[in-house]
């Protein structure tokens, strides 16, 4: 167990130092900062000395480890479009805003997914599995930054009732933690579905009926909490999708979250802030998808030596 | 199951169509013409310096300015009670910062503005430059030295004490520090001094209310580059900085101008307070705060939910903001013009790069853009009128020469004669003109940016595209970025068989010829249809006779005018959304590098 | 949408070893079931995306990248101002949006099926392989899907595009990326059941190469899953190309893809004046992905064995 535990830990932080080479090609790749902030009329001797004074004029391999050496502390290094300001510092700052929604639109997801699922599975080919499934997928059908203007449209501007955008009181929440959780919504529930069928079909379901329990109590207390494990490994997978999705939110509610930061800085081919994001990012759900794996190694034996 | 899904996947986007595309009615708001900036009348000790002539009026849907009231400040008198925290939604800026060297001037005209002052103010009504921190200024007769007389009544904020000469040089040296990337930067180091140390001993302090530029160029606007209108010198603590360095600016700015920095939030907002007593003004709001929202929509819903006062908004949903109560107010001044480059124009004699094996070749014989009648003939292709009409609601004036306008030094009336003439929509002759220089159906590249300030840049690229396929050139467009495009097509010298978007500000013509018609290292694109331009430039900025100056700048402006070299498209005034339930009066130039200044003035609504 | 799918990486395969039986591979459907087949989605489907997208030079009124300034935003036929030459009015630029929309299906539908089609084949190879070896290879092959997996696609999007401008083909890459990872997942689970079962070693023991094991018995046994997987996909493919044109990342102007059509028309979309610029086209996404989805689930309804027995 424990050397599992170990290869594990092993083989993520290997999977770590890949990603760190592949975001800082990546990010090199996007092309040249000074380009994007340096005036129109800057000559080519003006972007020598910016270079220069912004160390951009080392070869990249020494670029790359010092990057890497510096990461290895937390040193991102400072933002090349906000001069002054640490790339990492950027990132935290933001992190608890967009970690914020990414939950929040999980509990819309889960609200709407779970209920859905469970009766789509016991209910199945009735109304109320057929209206599931469209509330479901509308939200999937729908690009998120679409259905986000137009709720900020009908929910803030002509009804009023909650504000358009930024982060303000609670009620900023509501909009851009709808509009990233209702496109879970549809994968959530096929989830819940297909493993409350399993569930449906077990023995011990079967027995539970035998011995005449209500069908409600069997479908809602025996089957569900059976049935959100399966759910639960797609954690990692649905906290990835969840953070990618809160990009073009944040652009549209103006949210000061991670998404909005990556956004900018790709513009601004801001090296330190993009690594600083991605590998942020990464760390967060290479961490997530460990602790799963783990977690189920604990559970199921017989993984460890599959 | 299929069918109940059938009626719910209707009802479901039937619903969405009912909520979505039936809003309220929206009246057509009334016509208004928009009037006129009068000339100045206020005397200023600066060289001569033409003032803003009427040029041709402009009609507009819903857009007007401000007339100038006989007294200013007009509003100012009638204002008794001082408005709350005054909420601007805008489009973030490239660079959020405190210090004016680290960015455009669009960027510090906005962020930095508010809490310093240059040296020369420019006039709200006229855009003209008038007396700020420095009363009166004057040149030697070569253009060399320019002497600044100051006021000596001013403190800085933060109680870093009195605003004095030895803070001018400082201030000016930061423009050129080694990691400064201002847009002034090129210039001032060119003007001024290659390291700070080198302006701190060319800016000179005679004694404590006078300070004098040393300029190593000669140059006849000097007082323009240094001025409020340009941008990028605002003044600086020294004393500050000598008790907490940058560090200090970055926390808590110390300035003179009529709000005082209080906090920002990087992508959030930024906030300043009202300084009472301003030498100049003093705001009527209580606070200023700048609402960073980059998308569209978000900023209209943002307005019309009275979360902000004003707000920059597109053209296309300016009908729908009047329909809602706003407001739209547009600048006293043409504040954008707009046009094609098109690419690949380089003349050999003005040195080709290629010679010498260097990365840059801009000279290529065969570029069909180097035939004058394949660039007329592009330039008959488009249809301006429409343009004009439909994308930017007819508030366009007419742009003849890229760079050049009526009210600005240079301007030859003969161009506005011939328009149509010479510049005229003739689809027929433009192919015609194809045929003749046999480069018929050649192949061209339509880059299309996004750019500040004129949302419209890519309606207008796409419609032509349309246009110039309509005479048979095969076009294909792409959507790029200026950052792309300096990097694939300009730094490599590869400008040739393409036409871009592009857009400048309302600034001395030898400005915009010097970013785009010059063969020197600032030649942005160095169309160059003519050996002369070269020595034209020179001339025309070197001399202080305005006349023989502004002969230089009309020659130069006839051989972009008679050869085609661009494809201007239209002057646009800047225009902003406001609540009327909130702001009574901004009136600002525009001409400030399209920049919303000015913003002591506003009023509150009485 | 990370979660298509049901098949979890391990503890799945235990559950499943019972459930496939090497008879019950391949694409099977029964003629009774294809009578069941959900009209719906199958017309919409047709209507919107497959015959515009085959006929668009036959049936599609106007040209897709041409339009004039004079009649720009253009109301559909049935609201005030409308007519008849532009059945869904006219965009921005004066382009015709029936027009745009036809010739936008086929956009879709090459982006979509070369997208999948590509990841579903790189995918599929690795995770099967993945599942069979087992060991090193497995882990290599994990890591690989969690580096994909992990790095945000939206930003590589920005990226690419920042280096190689807005192409198709970036659209394409960016998007295989993403997607590929979830098939070797699936796979992978898939064969570490289907690995065990007596077929399996019955080759085995009869001599059969790991090649011919993996094509010949492990790849039948895991198609409909992936298959599913495709039909789910194809929404998501659409969903995110149009993400990408919102953020300036996607295909390039002027092409009529639906996604950049209802990123150019956001700002007009709660306005009287240009609401059907982008509504319209958002429509036919949300029918196309949605008929997609009903069409996905029906399929998994009938290729999964588990709702079967239910």
């Amino acid at each position: 167990m424990q050397r599992y535990i170990l290869v594990r830990i092993v083989q993520s932080i290997l999977a770590l130092l890949v990603l760190t080479v592949i975001v800082f090609s990546l990010a090199r790749f996007a092309g040249d900062p000074l380009d994007v902030l340096l005036p129109l009329e800057a000559t080519v001797e003006d972007a020598e000395r910016v270079r220069a004074a912004w160390g951009l004029d080392k070869p990249v391999y020494v670029q790359y480890f010092k990057f890497l050496g510096n990461a290895l502390t937390g040193d991102f290094g400072e933002s090349i479009k906000h001069r002054d300001q640490q790339a990492i510092d950027l990132v935290f700052d933001r992190l608890p805003n967009t970690a914020l929604l990414a939950g929040l639109a999980l509990v819309v997801a889960t609200v709407i997914a779970v209920p859905v699922g469970v009766l789509s599975a016991v209910k199945k080919d009735t109304v109320f599995d057929y209206l599931g499934k469209i509330l479901a997928l509308t939200g999937q059908s729908l690009p998120a930054f679409w259905l986000g203007l137009v709720l900020m449209w009908i929910f803030a501007v002509n009804l009023g009732l909650v504000p358009t955008s930024g982060k303000s009181g609670v009620t900023s929440y509501i909009l851009p933690a709808i509009s990233i959780g209702w496109f879970q919504v549809a994968a959530l529930m096929r989830l819940v579905r297909s493993s409350m069928l399993d569930v449906l079909d077990t023995e011990y379901v079967k027995l539970a009926r035998i011995k005449g329990v209500s069908e409600r109590k069997v479908v809602w207390k025996h089957c569900l909490r059976n049935a959100a494990i399966a759910p639960f490994t797609y954690f990692a997978l649905i906290l990835g999708s969840l953070m990618v999705g809160s990009v073009s939110i944040e652009f549209v509610f103006a949210w000061p979250g991670v998404g909005l930061l990556a956004v900018d800085s790709t513009i601004a081919r801001d090296f330190p802030v993009i690594q600083a994001v991605v590998i942020v990012f990464c760390v967060v759900y290479i961490t997530a998808n460990l602790l799963v794996d783990i977690a189920y190694a604990y559970v199921d034996p017989r993984i460890r030596f599959s | 199951m299929s069918k109940i899904a059938v009626l719910i996947a209707v009802a479901l986007t039937a619903a969405t169509v009912t909520i979505v595309g039936c809003g309220g009615a929206v009246e057509q708001p009334a016509a208004g013409v928009a009037t006129q900036p009068q000339a100045s009348d206020a005397a200023t000790a600066a060289p001569v310096r033409p003032s803003p002539l009427p040029a041709t009026p402009a009609v507009t849907i819903v857009a007007t300015a401000t007339p100038r009231p006989t007294n200013t400040p007009s509003a100012a008198q009638a204002v008794t009670d001082l408005g709350g925290r005054l909420r601007i939604a805008s489009v973030p800026p490239v660079q959020q910062l405190v210090g004016s060297w680290l960015g455009t001037t669009t960027a510090a005209n906005m962020q930095v503005r508010p809490f310093s002052d240059p040296l020369i103010h420019t006039d709200r009504f006229d855009g003209s430059l008038v007396p700020g921190l420095a009363t009166s200024w004057e040149a030697n007769e070569d253009g060399t030295q320019w002497t600044f007389h100051l006021r000596d009544d001013i403190e800085f904020q933060h109680g870093w004490g009195k605003f004095t000469a030895h803070d001018v040089p400082h201030s000016t040296g930061l423009i050129v520090k080694e990691d400064a990337i201002a847009s002034d930067t090129g210039i001032f180091r060119e003007l001024f001094g290659n390291t700070y140390d080198d302006v701190i001993n060319n800016v000179v302090v005679v004694d404590d209310n006078t300070v004098r530029y040393d300029v190593q160029v000669p140059n006849s606007i000097v007082d323009f580059f240094i001025s409020a209108q340009q941008g990028n010198l605002f003044m600086y603590s020294k004393a500050q900085f000598e008790a907490e360095g940058l560090d200090g600016y970055e926390a808590r700015p110390a300035g003179v101008g009529p709000w005082q920095f209080e906090e920002r939030t990087l992508d959030v907002n930024l906030l300043y307070s009202r300084v009472p007593d301003h030498y100049r003004r003093s705001p009527f709001f209580e606070e200023l705060e700048w609402v960073l929202i980059p998308e569209e929509n978000t900023r209209l819903a943002q307005l019309k939910t009275g979360q902000v006062q004003i707000g920059e908004i597109s053209r296309e949903l300016h009908i729908d903001a009047v329909g809602s109560g706003l407001e739209v107010v547009q600048s006293q001044l043409p504040s954008l013009q707009v046009t094609f480059i098109i690419g690949g124009v380089y003349n050999p004699e003005a040195g080709s790069e290629c010679a010498d094996g260097g990365e840059r070749c801009f000279y290529q014989p065969d570029e069909p853009h180097l035939d004058v009648r394949v660039r007329e003939a592009i330039n008959r292709a488009i249809n301006r009128q429409e343009i004009n009409e439909q994308l930017f609601d007819g508030i366009g004036q007419p742009h003849v020469v890229w760079g050049y306008h009526p009210a600005l030094p240079g301007w030859n009336s003969r161009w506005l004669e011939e328009h149509e003439e010479k510049y005229g929509f003739d689809p027929e002759r433009a192919r015609q003109l194809l045929k003749e220089s046999g480069h018929e159906g050649y192949k061209v590249k339509l880059l299309l940016t996004e750019l500040p300030g004129v949302p419209e840049m890519i309606p207008m690229g796409e419609a032509t595209y349309t246009y110039l396929t309509n005479v048979g050139i095969d076009v294909t467009s792409e959507a790029v970025e200026w950052s792309t495009y300096r990097a694939d097509y300009y730094r490599p010298g590869r400008t040739h068989g393409t036409i871009a978007a592009s857009r400048g500000t309302y600034r001395p013509a030898e400005i915009t010829v010097r970013s785009y018609n010059r063969s020197g290292p600032t030649g942005f694109w160095r169309t160059s249809v003519d050996p002369r331009t070269d020595t034209l430039y020179d001339l025309a900025t070197r001399s202080m006779d305005p006349v023989v100056k502004a002969d230089a700048l009309r020659e130069l402006g006839d051989l972009k005018f008679d050869l085609y070299s661009e494809a201007p498209i239209v002057w646009l005034p800047a225009q902003l959304v406001i609540d009327p339930r909130e702001v009574g009066e901004y009136v600002w130039p525009g001409n400030i590098n399209a920049s919303f200044t000015h913003t002591e003035y506003i009023t509150p609504a009485q | 949408m990370a979660a298509e799918d049901r098949t979890s990486p391990v503890p799945a395969a235990a559950q499943d070893t019972e459930a496939l039986q090497p008879e019950r591979s391949r694409l099977s459907l029964g003629l009774s079931e294809m009578r069941r087949l959900p009209w719906f989605p199958v017309v919409v489907l047709l209507v919107v995306l497959v015959i515009p997208a085959v006929f668009a030079n036959q049936i599609a009124p106007h040209d897709p990248t041409r339009g004039s300034l004079s009649s720009r935003l253009q109301p559909p036929v049935w609201q005030e101002g409308g007519n008849s030459e532009h059945l869904l009015g006219t965009d921005k630029v004066g382009r015709d949006i029936l027009t745009r929309i036809i010739y936008g299906s086929r956009i879709s539908v090459i982006i979509a099926l070369i997208a999948i089609v590509v990841s579903g084949i790189i995918g599929t190879a690795l995770g099967i392989t993945a599942g069979y070896w087992g060991g090193w290879v497995d882990a290599l092959i994990m890591r690989l899907v969690d580096i994909s997996l992990s790095i945000p696609i939206i930003l590589l999007g920005l990226v690419l595009v920042a280096a190689l401008g807005p192409r198709t083909s970036t659209v394409i890459g960016v998007i295989v990326v993403l997607l590929w990872s979830r098939y070797a997942r699936l796979a992978r689970g898939e064969t570490l059941a289907v690995r065990v079962q007596d077929f399996v070693s019955r080759a085995q023991v009869a001599g059969s190469g790991h090649i011919r094991i993996m094509f010949k018995h492990i790849l039948p046994n895991v198609f409909n899953s992936l298959v599913v997987l495709a039909t789910l996909q194809v929404g998501f493919v659409i969903i995110l190309e149009s993400t990408l044109s919102f953020l300036g990342a996607g295909v390039p102007r002027p092409n009529p893809a639906w996604g950049l059509m209802v990123a150019d028309g956001r700002e007009l979309v709660a306005s009287e004046k240009g609401w059907w610029v982008s509504l319209l086209p958002g429509m036919a996404i949300m029918l196309v992905v949605l008929s997609m989805n009903l069409l996905g689930d029906w399929l998994r309804d009938r290729l999964d064995p588990k709702q079967r027995q239910v």
